[in-house]
């Protein structure tokens, strides 16, 4: 890792950034690559709207509630891992 | 006109006599001004009252019934002609304590006779017309208050009279409508109560609310609170989705931040010196001389401005002195006309028992919002009313509470010596959660423990002061188990929908290392024996901090 | 209307003392919640209402065209499109304005470019019309007036895609007005006044007695039997928002170098405990809602939440006083009223060509939206799942406060909905309030007006 330091490295890190979360999920025997794909078709699949700034499960919520049908093993697998926010919250790692 | 009135003066005189106690003060003050124009009183008779001369009068005249109302009449000529005051019908309602109406007939008949005699070109009389006129094809509703001399004028204009009655009469010329507002606002201002009395209109729903009432209210508020608590944390809720749900948020939370973890470590300290002092276990209503007056919460210091407003009755009685005052003193001081303060009170308590049962945070949530409040008036004025009802609150159950809590207290203490300090932390949490469980049931437990933590010296020397209501700070001072409380902002969403932030005291507790640690050394105390806790805590400054610079930034920006 | 039954239930003379009159009473409103904003987050972007106004107003719109243009009506999205197929498309307009203020062309100030005008209104004949679907947009252009439209509204439009790229509108629908519930006529006379802008704490000082004439007339202090009788029926007053003048807003505290500004007390401070002593009058009296408009001490962003209690001290344990939301919406005595402080209608009008607020706002009502231009010009929470400004279902009295002028109609509609439309004026200017009768929903202004010193008997400020 030393030889990837940034600049920015030396200032104090205030977000979780990917590259620290992801290693750790695999630790806990989390959510796979493959499963991560799915909810990533989901995410831009444009019929259910923007996908930006709410949790998967908040859009998928919605899409029931404008009438419309979200696949439902989206919706297994956000309750499958409830507090893995690479599952729950795509954007919170690129966004923020 | 004049024979419609004439049935009705007995009745205006007796409600005049019966509402002139309150009137008096009022009119001693006319008294004055009118004794220094004359200056033929003499100045032992400055404090006279009207009434009195009204009566003195009346005794003059002859008794019979019919001339009461000239009696009136002959006020109100003396108000108009000698002080050369601008009389509105509802500055004469208010001062004689008459209906509304009367006064307005009053006026008329006044205007009627002085027409007649000499002085009848002096007057001068504003009417209150109103009625309908058609405007640009609209049939609208006019209420006008117009000069004698527009009258006529205006009558023709509408289609249809409805009202027409004097505004007021007066000897001035009026410039603009002003002083007709300010008459009748100075005079509102003397008797806010009795307005609605003397109207005409009359609606038994427009009431304070009953305590009860206001009780309930805050309830429903807190259950409603605590649902929207939940689902807050249910949802995984944009960035703030690993963190703890209470974070520091709203203004307040800036406030707190502002000066960084130093200052809410002061705060702190001064919270559980003071402050504390003042919570449910309210019999010690202690103050620490100087403490407390500069941190009084915004929103703490908003609820204030609207007790003080409302009641400056029973102050001072024990307003920050540094001695302790006798619970049993403080019982009997009970405020009698309080009404609002009181309400409040009863409202925070009510609240409380309804939810006993409820989540820990909004019974901790509960709990802060009560001790703020109390404390703000702590600080201001000394509110007795509360800590009163508390007391008899607690006194019910003090005894049953008091064995509950030796036998937690040994639990926990025996746990707290057998576990070394160092590997705790889930211990500590489950103690947490114990702890603030008993937050809900028992109000006297949770800030007697921090405050034997915080200085244990004073606590028990005020404990003991006190004398019977906290005893159970002794025991529990004995049994060697502490609990910290920790203020923390928390906002949540009245039934209004209005976003209130809260400081809420979370409890901790803690093991004796911290007891015997000074009060200055406690935080470094407290982070040697608690590892695990510190970084968690210490998370919250951090933030504040970086909000702080954001705010410098705020601040800079003027300039 | 109220004058004929001032005159009807008694005469112009100061009734009797003994007699006291009981305000009329009504059930307790049932409130809807749906303003309410309980869990606040701001962290979402705006994208959201949109997709949500759009998704939610499809169907609607879509048989709306169908009842327009014929059941076979060809509905396509707009990636479907095909060069010279006639066809109806459904999307959020966004109207492109070179007026328009931008915080980018402020900046670019800095750059030496010239400052942009300021204006009360920014329609412009240049500005150009764009409809937005989910996946595209592009322009529309035809038998259509830019200045008619605002940015947000959700319309179809029938028309041709032409080589140019453009659509070429032959016919516009808009969704119509919602169905109504059923009117539950109300046995007897009940009046609710309504009353915006009092403007307290307004450098304009003498609008103070209007408002203590307005008061006295709703608490029955002022008038004869007559007019105190039929103050007895007034069972509700609406205060549409504005309480505090816009004076209260003074930016002087930001300019001003802080030492200056150290000891000044902010102007609303003052303003509150004179609208907390008005309340306190009304409410001693009458159930009064009062809900915040665009310079009250409430959040700015709509739907404005209530006052906070803690401000009014005196009035807040009345229990007639009712701190409401901003677009207020209650059932009173079975009459469902809607209505906002007028910021929605102000912003449509400072956006679009048209000039009358009573047509804005039957214009919304058509529009099946209360405020299409929110989020774009007009504050608004990010919503995400819902968008609480669609009006599903018609009210009987739809209100917008703080108009230039009072205004009423009655509109109905082709599906029998009867709505009152009710511009309610800045009493502050005008000394009007508007008084409702909830049996046949009738209107009628009220007018306060006090002598001028000119002499000629014409009430200054009231007659304008």
């Amino acid at each position: 890792m030393p030889q990837n330091r940034l600049i920015t490295d030396t200032l104090p890190a205030v977000k979780t950034t990917e590259s620290i979360s992801k290693p750790s999920l695999d630790v806990q025997g989390g959510v796979t690559e493959s499963e991560l794909q799915v909810l990533h078709t989901f995410d831009l699949n444009y019929e259910f709207g923007p996908c930006l700034g709410i949790s998967r499960m908040q859009r998928w919520d919605r899409a029931v509630h404008l009438g419309l049908t979200p696949p439902q093993h989206i919706h297994a697998l956000l309750e499958y891992y409830p507090s893995d926010p690479q599952v729950q919250q795509w954007w919170v790692a690129r966004t923020c | 006109m004049a024979l419609a009135a004439a049935d009705e003066p007995k009745e205006e005189e007796e409600v005049r006599c019966g509402k002139m106690a309150p009137a008096a003060a009022d009119e001693a003050k006319e008294e004055e001004e009118e004794e220094a124009r004359c200056g033929k009183m003499a100045p032992a008779a400055a404090d006279e009252t009207k009434e009195e001369e009204e009566e003195a009068r009346c005794g003059k005249m002859a008794p019979a019934a019919a001339d009461e109302a000239g009696m009136c009449l002959e006020n109100l000529d003396e108000a108009v002609f000698d002080e050369g005051k601008l009389v509105t019908y509802k500055w004469l309602s208010h001062t004689l304590g008459v209906h509304i109406n009367s006064a307005k007939r009053l006026l008329e008949e006044f205007v009627e006779k002085k027409r007649k005699g000499k002085d009848g070109h002096r007057l001068n009389v504003t009417y209150m017309v109103s009625g309908k006129e058609v405007q640009d094809g609209v049939p609208c509703h006019m209420v006008s208050v117009v000069k004698e001399d527009q009258l006529p004028i205006l009558k023709r204009r509408l289609d249809l009279l409805t009202s027409l009655h004097v505004y007021s009469v007066g000897l001035s010329k009026l410039p603009d409508a002003a002083a007709l507002y300010t008459t009748d606002y100075d005079i509102r201002l003397d008797f806010c109560t009795s307005a609605s009395k003397l109207g005409a209109i009359c609606n038994a729903k427009a009431v304070p609310q009953l305590a009860e009432d206001l009780a309930e209210r805050r309830a429903r508020l807190l259950e409603h609170a605590c649902e929207d608590m939940e689902v807050q944390d249910a949802i995984p809720n944009g960035r703030s989705f690993p963190k703890p749900p209470s974070k520091p948020q709203g203004i307040l939370g800036m406030f707190a931040a502002q000066t960084g973890g130093r200052h809410v470590q002061r705060e702190k300290k001064i919270e559980d010196k003071s402050g504390e002092a003042k919570t449910e276990d309210s019999a010690v209503e202690k103050q620490e001389p100087g403490e407390p007056q500069k941190k009084v919460p915004a929103m703490a210091s908003i609820f204030n401005f609207a007790v003080a407003g409302k009641a400056k009755g029973p102050s001072k009685d024990g307003t920050s002195k540094p001695t302790v005052p006798e619970p049993v003193q403080i019982t009997k001081t009970e405020p009698v006309d309080a009404g609002m303060r009181s309400a409040q009170s009863k409202r925070f308590n009510e609240g409380q028992k309804c939810t006993e049962e409820q989540k820990e945070e909004v019974a901790s949530e509960r709990d802060g919002r009560g001790t703020k409040l109390r404390r703000a008036r702590g600080n201001r004025i000394s509110d007795t009313d509360k800590e009163e009802e508390e007391e008899e609150e607690e006194a019910k159950d003090f005894d049953d509470r008091k064995k509950r809590k030796d036998k937690k207290n040994d639990k926990r203490r025996k746990a707290a010596e057998e576990e070394p300090a160092q590997s705790k932390v889930k211990k500590r949490r489950a103690k947490q959660s114990r702890a603030r469980r008993e937050l809900s049931d028992s109000d006297g437990d949770e800030e007697t423990a921090p405050k034997e933590a915080r200085a244990p010296s004073q606590t028990t020397h005020r404990a003991f002061q006190a004398g019977e209501i906290a005893a159970p700070e002794i025991k529990r001072l004995a049994t060697g188990k502490r609990q910290r409380r920790i203020l923390k902002d928390s906002t949540y969403v009245d039934d209004d929908g209005s976003m209130v932030t809260e400081k809420v005291w979370e409890v901790e507790s803690c093991s004796e290392d911290d007891v015997q640690a000074e009060p200055p050394a406690k935080r470094p105390a407290q982070a040697q024996v608690q590892p695990a806790k510190i970084p968690k805590e210490k998370k919250r400054p951090t933030k504040a901090g970086k909000q702080t610079s954001i705010m410098g930034f705020f601040q800079k920006k003027p300039q | 209307m109220f004058s004929d039954r001032a005159a009807k239930s008694g005469g112009p003379d100061p009734g009797p003392e003994g007699q006291t009159i009981h305000r009329a009473e009504t059930r307790s409103p049932v409130r809807g919640s749906r303003f309410v904003v309980s869990r606040r987050s701001f962290c979402r972007p705006y994208a959201h209402l949109y997709a949500v106004r759009l998704a939610l107003m499809r169907p609607v719109l879509a048989s709306s065209a169908r009842t327009t243009w014929g059941s076979d009506l060809d509905i396509k999205k707009m990636f479907e499109l095909q060069v010279g197929v006639r066809c109806c498309v459904i999307g959020t307009m966004y109207k492109h304005m070179e007026l328009r203020p931008s915080i980018l062309k402020e900046i670019s100030g800095e750059l030496s470019l010239v400052p942009q005008p300021v204006r009360m209104r920014y329609t412009d004949p240049s500005d150009e019309l764009i409809l937005e679907d989910e996946l595209q947009r592009m322009k529309i252009v035809g038998s259509l007036d830019p200045s008619d439209f605002v940015t947000g509204l959700v319309v179809a439009v029938l028309g041709v895609e032409k080589e140019d790229g453009k659509f070429h509108v032959e016919d516009i629908c808009l969704a119509g007005i919602p169905p109504q519930l059923t009117f539950t006529v109300p046995e007897h006379d009940r009046f609710v006044l309504l009353a915006s802008g009092l403007g307290l704490g307004g450098q304009v000082g003498d609008a103070t007695l209007g408002l203590q004439l307005l008061i006295d007339t709703i608490i029955g202090q002022l008038g004869g039997l007559g007019e105190q009788r039929a103050a007895s029926q007034i069972s509700r007053v609406i205060l549409a928002g504005n309480l505090l003048s816009r004076d209260t807003q003074s930016k002087d505290i930001l300019n001003k170098a802080k030492y200056l500004t150290k000891k000044t007390q902010a102007a609303s401070v003052e303003a509150v405990k004179v609208l907390d002593d008005a309340l306190f009058q009304l409410c001693t009296s009458v159930d009064v809602d009062a809900m915040p408009g665009e310079f009250d001490p409430a959040n700015h962003t709509l739907p404005q939440q209530p006052l906070h209690r803690c401000m009014l001290p005196h009035s807040q344990p009345l229990s007639t006083l009712h701190l409401v939301t901003n677009p207020y919406e209650a059932d009173i005595d079975g009459v469902r009223f809607l209505g906002t402080s007028g910021q929605n209608i102000r912003d449509i009008y400072k956006y679009s060509g048209m000039d009358d607020w009573l047509h804005i706002l039957e214009w919304t009502l058509r529009t099946g939206h209360m405020a299409p231009t929110a989020p774009d010009t007009l504050g608004c929470y990010p919503y995400y799942s819902e968008d609480p400004f669609i009006l599903k279902e018609s009210p009987h009295v739809y209100f917008c406060g703080n108009a230039p002028s009072f205004q009423s109609k009655i509109l109905h509609g082709s599906e029998g909905q009867r709505v009152l439309l009710l511009s309610v004026p800045d009493f502050c200017t005008t000394r009007t309030a508007c008084l409702v009768c909830l049996r046949d929903l009738d209107c009628q202004p009220i007018k306060f007006s006090v002598f001028a010193d000119n002499g000629d008997g014409t009430e200054a400020g009231a007659m304008a």
